[in-house]
């Protein structure tokens, strides 16, 4: 099957019914992928097919036939916010353990600027983090996407 | 337990590009195949290896199951649209709301974009005790394991429960009853249409299943007529969590206002049977009646006639009555209780 | 100088964990890999008398006469087998372990592999149990005196249940055999832990055992033993392949067979004076071990330890009891029973309060520990002790006292705790650890050696910043070996609050020793000069510190943080769903290091404990976790995180480094009182957790209960 995944067309020889996730971390590499759960209850294995996300522990290999998928490995590429977004993750305490970080910016990523706390939350609705009780994430994705906050520092005290 | 849960078990797969093409396997395999339309309930009863199916037929494939289209001033909602689509497209949010806001709420946002409705419909039963393979009714056993005196049975049934006390989950179930919407369903060279709430079916019919598909059979479509467009509606869905969760209870009701009065009406809740239940008694008792207390009050107490809660879910009399008084009074009940 | 301690420096694996670089252990392969998979018994309790194995050849199968040294998961007592020799004391126990170079072909393997068991009577109450794992008693002052005093005695049983860790990266290891030597790759707490028992099951030399940590996504206590059993199985797959062996459990096989926080009940009679001074406690703790002792003797003993909260009171009887059942081993979760015990006592304090007519607020005034009081186990408080402070920032920030009149009897409510956790080991336990780190200098800076693992809550860039200042350098010039037991130190295990307090220390310690070292010269002179050198310091208690394990009397901790929560909620009384709408965390913690990591962990803690309070329930069913999918036991989701308004307060301790003391634990001490606080608030009778809509639609206060409750 052909799919182009973070921007590369590649002709990939799996089983149909394989999981999107388990082709991606065993066929190419892309680890930076993660499986939370294995049903669809976590995002932690969220990516972008043809720019909608998607839990890749529930697709089939052969539901990304011909599609555009994108991981974390390629968001910077494929979306000027990523950046951003990854950056602000660090700085404003949105990552810690990290194992859920991948799948929030990728949830993330599909957000416009100036999207309101409402709009976030709902976009990231579907990813779980036992780590930071979510408000680092949420201040996290504001300050990527408002030019205002863009670039700001780190709260001090 | 089984030790590797992500691998899928050895099946014929077939993938056919056409409603024609996947009639045929169907037919040819019978009750060995097993259908999977955007794969969030399959995945989980395969890989647990509850059910192991000889051929699955993947319909992800077949471009004409999917869509949206005017049919004489309703829509014709093909099986394999999305949630998303469902909740976002322009002509369901203008003439069917109902169904746009139970779409908008099913699950997660992952699980919407890959979830179908046709999918939404025909999703199995999620009592943990059946999930997780312990040998139930619903099973084939003979025993129900929600309605012991040790069992968690806060989820589960409080109408018609016969030895299974397993609720439908499904949140389009009920908007679609409450629209009068019919399902398409195809089998070999026949096809039928049934109306949505003969799609389902109790333990007291087939204890297995939730719904009248059977082995040979394919949803198509779901079919809306135009009676219920731009009519008064109200969609409510109470969970433990506002993402992911099945409804505790979700109520879908249709009002058609005639002045002050209501004409006529359907109402139907889930999480509360093994098929959505629809509140014949409150339909004809609120008929020609305004939408005030008083009405709301009659009928919350004839939703839950009949009502028998087991150990853990008794907090869904009240909450039936709750939601069906907010669904005839809008605004105003929240504004009061 | 200091320049890093204080601000929220970048962490250190940021960069890494945002774009997906970072390596986790199912992120890592090695050549000729084999996948390994655990057999388990599908009986509570029994013996398994013979075993039938249907496997082709290509399939390595091991059992516990492949164990080439002893076969126990070395932690406490050696009670636990790391795989079953014959009789069975829980569901899931690990019998036979299945290893392929194809992990499709595990597929189904369980399904060849059948045991004849004999099965016993199962118990799975721990009030009936005749198996106890470890019992504590403390005693203060003269019980019956106290309740001499008092004008009336209050009594209350409080209940609480399993709690699943749920790190969102599930347990996982890879075992990689050598030349009369093993390596485990692996998500872990305690890289220490895990070799001690790899030596004790392989029957190596120490020095023939290591263990590096992976990036570890989360571990809230869960991965403290846990690892060790699963680092044990995947090593004898691998010491009987010769191959590497890689073992990652799915989220149902980790939910159904690693361990929770130990389910408790706790039973409160309390002497009281008519102005609400408690004169007398009498407290009986029995917490639910599950099938082996693990951690069950230490968590008891925190437990029991907090079980007075930060209360003075003279006379005071506590017992504790851990007992076994037939359930899968319960063990560490962030809190280690101080949780379970602090929930009991601050829906007590509550419960007393409405029957003193008084106000909840004003009854922790009046008996709230104060610098110069003495604990439960009589260790004298020092200045740091801010339990007022705590309670009196929170009751100002969140307008708890004009909230709480105003909401009286409508369907908002707001509730509130105190509470308070000890830093580090409980009692001699630091002593008896004498944990080391190390410093090694560098041409550019210093290299951090220590097996303090990351797991999320910032150890690597904390312990950085303490460095950087204390040897006035830039945070920039210091790194963080990695957790490797070949490399660094036993600095001990990474639990009980204590890598910032006694680490960090540790920390400070060698980096002064080395900067009086350097003298004038830089990094890269003294190291152009004289090469590496590294400095090592040893944990030494503090002056005067003592504890009497005989008598459970004296200094427990070292220091205790303290907090306070206001938790604001609102009740549909026709439905019961509840909506917590905001939190204030108040955390007196000596110094946080790195705002925003530490404001993380009390954010994150909080959330832990907001679900545990309304969401988070175990359902078992024959000994076995019936919900045992994402989908049904339920954390809290974006959607449903209240707002968390936190405030630190700073009253540094002497012995902390820059004054810290520890902040991991503590926030997940609060919440769940202060829900079920709030919902009294509302006219909710709440004494058992979570506190789910038919719980609460049971505990509805009548009327002329209200009228008593409404008194405040």
């Amino acid at each position: 099957m052909i799919v182009t995944i973070n921007g590369k067309r590649r002709r990939l020889d799996v089983a149909p019914m394989r999981r999107l996730l388990d082709v991606l971390r065993e066929d190419c590499g892309l680890t930076g992928t993660k499986e939370g759960c294995g049903e669809g209850e976590c995002g932690a294995c969220t990516v972008l097919m043809d720019g909608v996300a998607v839990d890749s522990c529930l697709v089939p290999a052969a539901h990304a036939e011909g599609r555009a998928v994108v991981t974390i490995e390629g968001a910077a590429a494929a979306k000027r916010s990523a950046r951003a977004l990854q950056h602000a993750f660090v700085e404003h305490g949105g990552a810690q353990c990290g194992i859920c970080t991948p799948g929030m910016i990728m949830a993330a990523l599909p957000l416009k600027a100036r999207s309101s706390r409402d709009q976030i939350k709902t976009a990231l609705a579907g990813n779980l983090c036992r780590c930071t009780g979510y408000i680092a994430i949420f201040q996290s994705v504001e300050a990527a996407l408002s030019p205002a906050r863009k670039g700001a520092r780190a709260r001090r005290r | 337990m089984p030790p590797i849960r992500d691998v899928m078990p050895a099946f014929e797969l077939f993938q056919p590009a056409s409603v024609g093409d996947a009639l045929g396997v169907l037919d040819r395999h019978g009750a060995d195949a097993w259908v999977m339309a955007g794969g969030m309930d399959t995945f989980d009863w395969l890989k647990d290896r509850i059910k192991r199916p000889k051929v699955v037929v993947d319909l992800g494939m077949v471009e004409e199951l999917r869509g949206i289209k005017d049919a004489a001033g309703g829509l014709e909602i093909g099986a394999m649209t999305t949630l998303t689509t469902v909740a976002h497209n322009p002509l369901v949010k203008e003439r069917f709301p109902l169904l746009a806001e139970a779409a908008l709420i099913v699950a997660s946002p992952q699980i919407r974009n890959q979830g179908t409705v046709g999918g939404n419909v025909s999703q199995d039963a999620r009592c943990w005790y059946y999930r997780a393979g312990w040998p139930c009714y619903r099973a084939g056993g003979n025993i129900c394991y929600a309605d012991t005196p040790t069992a968690i049975n806060r989820e589960h049934a409080i109408f018609n429960a016969d030895r299974c006390v397993a609720v439908n989950p499904s949140d389009t179930a009920p908007a679609l009853i409450a629209l009068d919407a019919e399902f398409v369903i195809k089998r070999g060279s026949a096809e039928r249409v049934v109306p949505a709430r003969e799609f389902f079916v109790g333990p007291g019919i087939d204890i297995t299943r939730l719904t009248v598909l059977q082995p040979g059979d394919l949803l198509t479509a779901i079919r809306i007529p135009a009676t219920w467009a731009g009519k008064a509606h109200y969609f409510e869905k109470v969970r433990d969590r506002q993402v992911w969760d099945f409804a505790l209870v979700n109520i879908a009701a249709s009002l058609n206002m005639s002045g002050t009065t209501i004409s006529d009406a359907r109402m139907v809740v889930n999480g509360v049977a093994a098929e959505p239940y629809r509140l014949d008694a409150v339909e004809a008792a609120i008929k020609g009646k305004p939408r005030d207390k008083a009405t709301a009050d009659l009928a919350a107490d004839l939703a839950v006639q009949g009502a028998v809660p087991l150990q853990h879910n008794a907090y869904k009399i009240p909450l039936v009555k709750a939601l069906v008084k907010r669904a005839i009074r809008g605004e105003a009940e929240w504004a009061t209780s | 100088m200091g320049r890093a301690v204080g601000t929220s420096v970048r962490r250190m694996d940021g960069d890494d964990k945002v774009t997906g670089a970072a390596k986790y252990v199912d992120d890592l392969s090695f050549p000729d890999m084999l996948f390994g998979a655990t057999i388990r018994s599908t009986i509570s309790c029994g013996e398994i008398v013979n075993t039938h194995i249907g496997l082709p050849p290509e399939f390595v199968v091991a059992d516990h006469r492949d164990i080439p040294g002893a076969n126990h998961v070395a932690l406490i007592d050696p009670d636990q087998p790391c795989l079953a020799e014959g009789p069975i004391r829980h569901y899931a126990e690990p019998v036979l372990l299945v290893a392929h170079a194809d992990r499709r072909a595990l597929f189904g393997v369980e399904a060849r592999i059948r045991f004849d068991y004999r099965e016993r009577t199962p118990n799975y109450d721990p009030e009936r149990s005749d198996t106890c794992f470890k019992q504590i008693a403390i005693d203060k002052g003269d019980l019956a005196r106290g309740f001499g005093d008092a004008d009336t005695v209050i009594e209350g049983e409080y209940r609480t249940g399993h709690q699943e860790q749920l790190y969102i990266e599930p347990n996982g290891v890879i075992a990689v055999p050598g030349d009369g030597q093993i390596t485990v790759y692996g998500s872990l707490q305690c890289p220490y832990y895990v070799h001690k028992a790899l030596v004790v099951v392989t029957g190596l030399a120490p020095a023939r055992v290591r263990v590096v940590q992976a990036e570890t996504g989360g571990g809230f206590g869960g991965k403290e033993e846990y690892p060790s059993m699963l680092a044990c199985h995947a090593a004898i797959l691998a010491i009987k392949s010769g191959r590497p062996v890689k073992m990652i459990y799915d989220r149902v096989e980790d939910l159904l067979a690693t361990t929770k926080r130990h389910p408790s009940v706790v039973r409160h009679r309390t002497g009281v004076t008519r102005d609400g001074r408690m004169t007398a406690m009498d407290i009986d703790v029995v917490m639910d071990g599950g099938g082996y002792a693990t951690l069950s003797a230490v968590v008891l003993s925190r437990g029991v330890i907090h079980a007075a909260g930060p209360y003075r009171c003279d006379h005071l009887r506590i017992r504790g009891r851990a007992m076994m059942t037939n359930t899968p081993p319960n063990g560490a979760f962030r809190g280690f029973g101080a949780p379970q015990t602090q929930f009991a006592i601050e829906a007590h304090i509550d419960r007393m309060a409405g029957a003193l007519g008084l106000d909840p607020l004003r009854l922790r005034e009046i008996n709230a520990l104060r610098p110069g009081d003495t604990t439960a186990t009589g260790q004298t408080l020092g200045k740091d002790a801010s339990a007022l402070p705590v309670l009196r920032e929170a009751v100002k920030r969140s307008g708890y006292k004009q909230k709480r009149r105003a909401w009286q009897g409508t369907n908002r409510g707001i509730g509130l705790s105190l509470f308070f956790h000890g830093s580090g080991f409980t009692g001699a336990g630091e002593v008896k650890l004498a944990s080391k780190a190390s410093l090694e200098l560098t041409a550019t800076g210093a290299r951090i050696l220590v097996a303090s693992t990351e797991i999320g809550q910032g150890t690597r860039t904390m312990l950085a910043q303490i460095v950087a200042d204390a040897m006035a350098l830039p945070y920039s010039s210091i790194e963080v070996h990695a957790a490797d037991t070949d490399a660094v130190p036993d600095s001990g295990p990474t639990v009980a609050s204590r890598t910032c307090m006694i680490v960090g220390k540790l920390l400070e310690r060698c980096a002064r020793d080395l900067r009086r070292k350097l003298g004038k010269l830089t990094p890269a002179e003294y190291f152009t000069r004289h090469g590496a050198v590294v400095v090592t310091a040893q944990y030494e208690p503090p002056p005067g510190q003592v504890w009497d394990d005989q008598r459970y009397a004296g200094d427990a901790y070292g220091s205790y943080a303290w907090g306070c929560n206001v938790v604001e909620l609102e009740v549909d009384p026709v439905t019961f769903e509840i909506t917590p709408t905001h939190v204030t965390a108040v955390a007196e913690i000596g110094r946080a290091i790195h705002p925003v990591m530490a404001e993380g962990q009390i954010q994150g803690g909080t959330a832990q404990g907001i679900g545990y309070a309304l969401l988070e329930e175990v359902v078992m069913r024959d000994g076995r976790m019936a919900n045992a999918q994402l989908t049904n036991y339920i954390i809290p989701t974006p959607m449903d995180a209240p707002l968390i308004d936190v405030a630190m307060i700073e009253r540094p301790y002497a012995h902390g480094p820059f004054g810290a003391k520890g902040v991991g634990e503590m926030p997940i001490d609060g919440p769940a009182p202060a829900v079920v606080n709030a919902l009294r608030h509302c006219g909710f009778d709440v004494r058992a957790i979570p506190a789910t809509p038919e719980r609460l639609m049971a505990g509805k206060l009548k009327v002329e209960e209200l009228a008593v409750e409404s008194f405040s």
